[in-house]
């Protein structure tokens, strides 16, 4: 019944070494973006061009590019936009798609077999490649990407939230609900919503990180954010051109995306390990001693 | 066997198993003598399967242990080679759900083959196989049959087989019989009786229903909380139980329920008409043309206010389909059910006015509470049929429903987990009763409850009965249950009902193939 207990997930998850790794890495970056919103150490949007290609030193910390502006002050603009993108897409997807699985899942039948099956086309598509089909359409930019990223989120969500929501409503609460008279959608929404909530949670740790990585590959290949604003990916497109002259450009932007990702995969990681009922295996041979 | 038939063949001495710093197993010692059945007895949690493991070195590799078993007279291996090769050889082990003990995707025939290679390569393998089928009471059509083709007692029986095919010198039952409904369970303990005595076999049966291990064993241990409280001779237990807690089981094994007040007003309250649910088979767009399963077949019957009425039957015979149609969960596919002149039954939906004067309790107390809403929000949540409540006049139900369970109203902030299952059991009630229906379904409120405290929920019942003027209709396997609570028992069978008297009636004398059937699987304790 290990599934069952309720439990403070993050009070657990804080005693579990790869969540807290993970979770300590990623913040770091995170405040870093935050704090990019009312401060940089210089302002990007002015050029430098006497400056250009200054190796690090007190007064740029990781050096200038060849625009001359500081890398400090890039990477922590880029790794803002890369979040915002990416945690705007998980909000799409979560609002949206974790609707659909749950009245998949409570309604059944023929409401389900349409959902389902929308969904299923939808996965069809590799994300990367809709994403760019998307913005395509509708022109680069930060938002149409994040858009784009968030319609495939979509359809993991829904996914994700009609597998728990089914394996919920066999158990027996769900039926006493029922004869209290509570209305399906009433059930999905107070009944289930809560107890597959880790499970999304975890999921969305997981989509988070495929968002950073989409972001960066979409503004890469230059559907994604322009200029002047920039992005991670923006950088490393930037510095592609003067790699073998001066590679810190594009090393550090990559080392950033890199770090990031596994920062949010092992704190993801974590968590799935504290919530993964079969991973508790003392528990059960206790229930059956 | 040269060995001396007195001589022990399970040592155990001061075993202490644990896990991460958390006792599972404290100082336990004791032996099992060559040819006898040793029965072990306990709740869940208790700590007697972790036993058995730890015989057969099977404990997971997260337990720690300490202390010394052994197996003939030797300390049994640590080596895990050496311990495979005692295994199956000198033990041989069943486990209480067959299902996934057997290999889904293997004839069963093999599967035992399989076992009997191992010990005797091809040599007369054939013969080896017919022999052991005919002992385990199968025929030879079942060889060529998948796991799931075959009923859970058959299964039972496979595995039997299995462990028999090295001719084990110790049979370990963990909870061989639980997962089966009562009918099955007598044979298969019959079964293992026999075998035992024929081939001269130790059997060290693991259960937590006193009456099972009474009927097969000659001694038992008795474990709470991984620690062994007692080991007495089986009569020894029922007469002169030393230990407080094996009195208790001992009491509630023979379900000493408070008797009922006598209750009077005896009008109809509720009826059923030619009741009839089909479930269609196959799926959607699929081309076998199956007929459709009738799970419940023209059912009619009534029930008068303040009634008891248990219906009882084998598992599968469509009563908990009935229930479901009752409480309105499922529709009926023609028929009608009539409450105090309300008829309903094919609506999707039931009107508030019926629902309130119905309730379901639900014979899992560890799922029907939403494990992250407080108790006191779940047991609320029926009073929304009731229409016009005040906040006070709402709490009010809520503490007289909680009280009434004989539970205390401080509980109601809790969460699920942090009550046991009778307690569980107990607020499940209280929720059914919030509303002051006119009929309770109880669909095998105790089947999921240790037996220590079934009596308690039993007795609970009889007293709401008296106190609130309330119908039951209890649904159980357990005819020896139902007896005591139920002023009439129906017998339901392939989705009919077959038979219905008063409980002294029927026992004394049963009509129908299937009710005799049931009751010749009661295990009687005779001390």
């Amino acid at each position: 019944m290990g599934k069952l207990k309720r439990e403070n997930l993050f009070k657990t998850a804080w005693f579990h070494p790869s969540f807290r790794i993970g979770f300590l890495g990623s913040f770091f970056f995170i405040i870093l973006a935050i704090i990019s919103i009312f401060w940089t150490p210089y302002n990007i949007e002015e050029l430098n061009i006497a400056n250009r290609f200054a190796p690090a030193s007190f007064n740029h910390l990781l050096g200038t590019d060849f625009f001359g502006r500081d890398m400090v002050s890039m990477l922590m603009k880029g790794a803002l936009t890369s979040f915002i993108v990416a945690v705007l897409a998980v909000v799409i997807g979560m609002i949206i798609g974790v609707p659909f699985g749950l009245i998949a899942a409570s309604y059944g039948g023929i409401i389900d077999n349409i959902l389902s099956k929308t969904n299923d086309f939808l996965f069809a598509f590799p994300a990367i490649i809709s994403a760019i089909i998307i913005t395509a359409i509708f022109g680069p930019g930060a938002i149409n990407a994040m858009i784009a990223i968030g319609i495939f989120n979509i359809a993991v969500f829904a996914r994700v939230a009609r597998g728990g929501a089914l394996s919920i409503k066999m158990l027996q609460f769900i039926d006493a609900a029922k004869l209290s008279g509570m209305g399906e959608l009433k059930i999905a929404f107070k009944h289930i919503l809560p107890n597959i909530f880790s499970l999304l949670i975890v999921q969305a740790s997981v989509q988070l990180s495929l968002g950073i990585l989409a972001e960066a590959g979409l503004s890469y290949i230059g559907f994604g954010t322009q200029p002047p604003q920039t992005s991670l990916g923006l950088m490393l497109k930037e510095a592609q051109s003067f790699f073998l002259i001066h590679p810190t450009l594009a090393i550090l932007p990559g080392l950033t995306i890199v770090l990031i990702v596994i920062f949010i995969n092992i704190a993801g990681d974590g968590l799935r390990d504290v919530l993964d009922p079969r991973l508790a295996k003392e528990e059960t041979l206790d229930a059956a001693g | 066997m040269p060995q001396d038939r007195t001589k022990n063949i399970v040592n155990i001495k001061e075993l202490f198993v644990s896990f991460n710093i958390r006792p599972a197993l404290d100082n336990i010692s004791f032996s099992i003598k060559r040819g006898e059945h040793f029965g072990l007895i306990g709740e869940s949690g208790s700590g007697k399967s972790l036993t058995a493991l730890a015989i057969a070195g099977l404990l997971p590799p997260t337990a720690k242990m300490i202390g010394t078993i052994e197996f003939n007279g030797r300390p049994i291996p640590k080596n895990d080679k050496q311990m495979s090769r005692i295994r199956g050889r000198k033990i041989g082990m069943i486990f209480q759900e067959p299902m996934s003990a057997l290999n889904p995707l293997m004839q069963v025939g093999k599967q035992i083959i399989e076992a009997l290679k191992l010990h005797y390569g091809e040599e007369k393998i054939e013969e080896r196989l017919k022999k052991l089928l005919k002992e385990v009471g199968l025929e030879e059509k079942h060889i060529k049959r998948y796991p799931h083709q075959l009923s859970g007692g058959q299964r039972q029986r496979i595995m039997i087989a299995i462990a028999l095919a090295g001719e084990p010198e110790l049979l370990i039952c963990d909870e061989p019989t639980s997962a089966l409904d009562l009918i099955t369970q007598a044979k298969i303990l019959s079964l293992l009786n026999r075998i035992c005595e024929q081939r001269n076999m130790t059997l060290l049966f693991i259960s937590h229903d006193l009456a099972a291990v009474s009927s097969l064993c000659q001694r038992v241990g008795v474990l709470k909380k991984g620690v062994l409280l007692e080991v007495a001779e089986i009569g020894k237990i029922f007469t002169n139980a030393k230990n407080k807690y094996t009195k208790l089981l001992v009491k509630s094994a023979k379900l000493n329920i408070s008797p009922l007040k006598e209750i009077s007003t005896r009008n109809e309250l509720f009826s059923a008409h030619n009741i009839v649910r089909k479930f269609k088979q196959g799926k959607f767009l699929s081309f076998s043309k199956k007929a459709p399963l009738i799970a419940v077949n023209n059912v009619s019957f009534t029930i008068k206010s303040s009634e008891s009425v248990a219906l009882v039957g084998p598992s599968g015979c469509g009563k908990t389909t009935l229930a479901r149609m009752i409480v309105g969960l499922d529709r009926a596919d023609s028929g009608n059910f009539c409450l105090e002149k309300n008829i309903y039954g094919k609506q999707k939906k039931l009107p508030k006015n019926i629902r309130r004067d119905l309730a379901l309790v639900f014979q899992d107390p560890f799922s029907s509470f939403n494990p992250r809403q407080k108790i006191g929000h779940s047991i609320a949540e029926p009073l929304r049929l009731l229409d016009g409540l005040s906040n006070i006049e709402k709490s009010t139900k809520i503490i007289r429903a909680i009280e009434s369970v004989g539970l205390d109203k401080s509980m109601l902030n809790r969460y699920p987990h942090e009550f046991s299952g009778g307690q569980r059991q107990r607020l499940a009630i209280a929720r059914a009763l919030v509303t002051r229906p006119r009929l309770v379904v109880l669909d095998e409120p105790v089947s999921a409850l240790d037996v220590s405290v079934r009596g308690e929920i039993l007795s609970l019942l009889n007293n709401l009965r008296s106190e609130f003027a309330i119908s039951f209709l209890l649904i159980s396997h357990d005819l020896n249950m139902v007896y005591a609570v139920a002023d009439r028992i129906m017998v339901m069978n392939a989705g009919r009902i077959v038979e219905q008297a008063e409980p002294k009636k029927l026992f004394s004398n049963p009509q129908h193939e299937i009710t005799k059937q049931l009751l010749a699987a009661r295990i009687n304790i005779n001390y």
